[in-house]
């Protein structure tokens, strides 16, 4: 049985995905110590051999797997550095489905570039008797809440994070991922059947509603059971990083009563996903001298 | 602003920085408490705990017990799961005295933070 971490990265005109795929593969390296797949397209591999070096990103990455963009697909959204700034660009994250027949991998854990990981807690996955496993709970790292669920709409149905999904070669995982290529196909035939609120593709979305399907469209007893950790945190595009330590980042959290006003928020040996791209763009360079 | 409030809403900053900080450290020692074993997740408490005491003490040395999905396990050896859960909880839970009682002993943000 081989295990291994598998993570996309397709630049758009100024987010270097890559770049903050090397920088988590490094951390992956040091906390998960498994074998990571990258799966790319073949301009954003030459920026990043100008940028990064080839030898560098051969260092961070067991495996690359090049596939080709599909230049139809248009999928545009605001991405936020902090509340201040915000800018239109291709979000390109069609092709998630196929991580299933690309991973060279028999147990996959299929990750966001920026989900980063400071902790070892998802080495509890490996040899777990579940097919798949996809959280549903999430907390954030200002609210003294505990971890929490959403829905996809206010009566919709419960909303699962795409962000980190474990999955074994076997029948169930190929169902789920073969119903989120279908998903994606239609999206906009199940984005009015689910009430979703904008048009934009969201993988969380198309799993969402793909184990809503595979559970005989039950809500309640789902096939899919929950990572082996607490829930994911999720540092939103609206805080910012304030310094990088090993294993170790403190965050500009902004406080959700008053915009632009922030506190200070620590978040040490616990992996966290941070949505504002460009904050871990201006930090990556640190990052990766850390971690090499 | 005069004086008196602004110390105070300085003192409140703190506090909630304070509180945060504390919250989440709860979470992470919740997080380290899920054990994976035999294909199952547990979460180590001190109901798990107790429960494979008992069958310890009653001389079951093999059992079928229920995970954090309600998925049933089978353990064949109770004795050293036993001693397996005790041994991360313990680490846990002394990991977490010592956060505790340096973000407890914090008196402004700086210290919370360890920034130097």
């Amino acid at each position: 049985m081989t295990n291994g971490v598998l993570m996309y990265a397709h630049n758009n005109l100024e987010i270097d995905y890559l770049k903050i795929a090397c920088a988590n593969a490094l951390m992956i390296q040091k906390n998960l110590h498994v074998p990571i797949s990258l799966i790319t397209d073949i301009s954003t591999y030459n920026w990043g051999k100008k940028s990064l070096t080839e030898k560098f990103i051969e260092k961070c990455f067991d495996k690359i797997i090049f596939i080709d963009k599909n230049h139809r697909f248009i999928n545009e959204r605001n991405f936020n550095d902090t509340s201040f700034t915000t800018k239109n660009l291709q979000f390109y994250n069609c092709n998630h489905w196929k991580a299933y027949e690309l991973t060279p991998y028999d147990e996959t854990l299929f990750i966001d570039c920026d989900y980063l990981i400071m902790s070892s807690s998802l080495n509890n996955c490996w040899g777990s008797r579940n097919d798949v496993m996809i959280n549903h709970t999430i907390y954030s790292p200002y609210d003294q809440i505990l971890p929490y669920s959403k829905t996809v709409d206010d009566m919709g149905i419960k909303q699962y994070w795409a962000t980190v999904i474990y999955f074994r070669k076997s029948p169930l995982a190929k169902h789920l991922f073969s119903l989120v290529q279908h998903i994606q196909k239609n999206y906009s035939y199940y984005k009015d059947l689910y009430y979703f609120s904008s048009g934009l593709y969201r993988n969380d979305h198309a799993f969402s509603v793909a184990i809503h399907m595979l559970n005989g469209f039950n809500d309640f007893e789902s096939i899919i059971t929950e990572l082996p950790i607490l829930g994911l945190l999720m540092s939103w595009d609206v805080n910012d990083i304030h310094s990088v330590k090993l294993n170790d980042i403190i965050l500009y959290v902004e406080r959700s009563e008053s915009k632009g006003n922030y506190i200070l928020s620590r978040i040490k040996d616990t992996d966290v996903h941070i949505m504002n791209k460009w904050a871990i763009n201006r930090h990556s360079d640190e990052l990766i001298k850390l971690y090499e | 602003m005069n004086e008196r409030l602004e110390k105070a809403l300085e003192f409140a900053n703190y506090r909630q920085t304070l509180n945060t900080q504390l919250h989440k450290s709860k979470i992470k020692t919740d997080g380290l408490l899920i054990l994976a074993k035999n294909g199952g997740t547990f979460y180590i408490n001190q109901e798990l705990i107790c429960f494979l005491d008992y069958l310890n003490r009653t001389g079951i040395s093999k059992a079928t017990i229920f995970d954090r999905n309600k998925l049933p396990v089978e353990i064949s050896d109770i004795p050293s799961f036993l001693k397996e859960v005790t041994t991360r909880y313990f680490e846990v839970s002394n990991d977490f005295l010592k956060e505790y009682q340096i973000i407890k002993k914090a008196r402004n943000i700086k210290s919370i933070m360890e920034i130097e």
